[in-house]
């Protein structure tokens, strides 16, 4: 009863619902705007990591003269700190180990994420996944001399 | 019934317009502010990735050193059936195939593939490519920088595609770097 009684004041009062609704529309709008701005930054985040990532491994390669499994498993946990799912990381090269000195090799890490579409209809905020992929893929050369020619 | 009535209030209200509007632009200018920081942020990461593409660019560029050579500690890129400057050219070459490799550029045109990510259609130019060998060294970089170490210096012209088209179709810009060979030894 009390929150009927409430209720029927709040809806009888005349004053400052000019405001009120101002305010919603405010609101809404700002939230619209904030929720905009969130996937842009995420996937710039992503993209500065998976570089990053991508770069000392190549590195590492190099010196070791191809991809090995121990590159690849330090790849996924240098990601897994990040927040990247493992599952979704994919690390490929071409140029299988090992490679001898001075020859080609290359490395590509790809990750499936999504990606948030925030849109207004019927003055609510509404979500739209989609999947895209972040790829960096790079080639250096083998600084790694092997006897046996690789 | 009740709504429609407070929307009907709400349009026919003449007071406080003016702190609409002011409320309006203020939520504008703080959005354009956004864009502008995502927008910097996004051209900061491109520059990132296309430094990468170069500074490994440069770092292929040792695969043209002379070996028989560098046995005896002597650095040079040209055999014994080749001129010194023919020796750098085949570096440069190295260097300008690796780069359209590295940054999705086509190998004779260097303008990027279609479907390039970030860099607009315009070719990619090559400003400048030297390699300090240790006849050089000390030496001055174009930019001021101190060199002592055998390395490659290299700078290119890119357009990068802008994330937000109301800043336009892409920004023009430099990106140099110098990549110390000699550590890599």
């Amino acid at each position: 009863m009390l929150i009927l009684k409430l209720w029927k004041k709040w809806i009888t009062d005349r004053r400052g619902s000019g405001e009120a609704i101002t305010f919603a529309a405010t609101t809404l709008l700002v939230m619209f705007i904030v929720l905009q701005f969130y996937q842009p930054v995420l996937m710039l985040i992503q993209q500065m990591v998976l570089e990053n990532v991508h770069r000392s491994a190549l590195l590492e390669m190099e010196s070791q003269g191809g991809l090995t499994s121990e590159i690849e498993y330090s790849i996924k946990n240098q990601l897994g700190r990040f927040h990247f799912d493992p599952e979704r990381v994919s690390v490929t090269s071409s140029t299988l180990y090992p490679v001898q000195y001075g020859q080609p090799i290359e490395l590509t890490i790809s990750y499936e994420t999504s990606y948030t579409n925030y849109g207004l209809r019927y003055l609510t905020i509404q979500s739209e996944d989609d999947q895209v992929q972040i790829q960096v893929t790079r080639s250096s050369i083998s600084r790694e001399y092997f006897k046996n020619g690789g | 019934m009740n709504i429609l009535k407070m929307a009907d209030r709400f349009f026919k209200d003449r007071q406080g317009n003016g702190n609409a509007v002011i409320g309006l632009i203020i939520v504008l200018m703080i959005s354009m502010i956004f864009f502008l920081l995502v927008e910097i942020g996004h051209l900061y990461i491109s520059v990132q990735h296309i430094k990468n593409d170069l500074d490994f660019a440069n770092m292929a560029v040792w695969k043209e050193l002379n070996q028989d050579q560098l046995a005896y500690g002597i650095y040079q890129f040209h055999n014994e059936y080749e001129t010194p400057q023919q020796g750098l050219n085949r570096a440069r070459e190295t260097f300008m195939q690796y780069l359209s490799r590295n940054a999705g550029l086509n190998p004779f045109s260097f303008k990027p593939i279609p479907t390039h990510p970030l860099l607009a259609d315009d070719p990619v130019q090559i400003i400048d490519f030297r390699v300090y060998l240790k006849d050089d060294l000390p030496v001055l970089s174009p930019e001021g920088k101190t060199i002592d170490k055998i390395s490659v210096y290299s700078r290119i012209r890119v357009k990068i595609k802008t994330l937000f088209s109301m800043f336009g179709e892409g920004v023009v810009t430099d990106v140099g770097i110098i990549s110390n060979l000699e550590d890599d030894l």
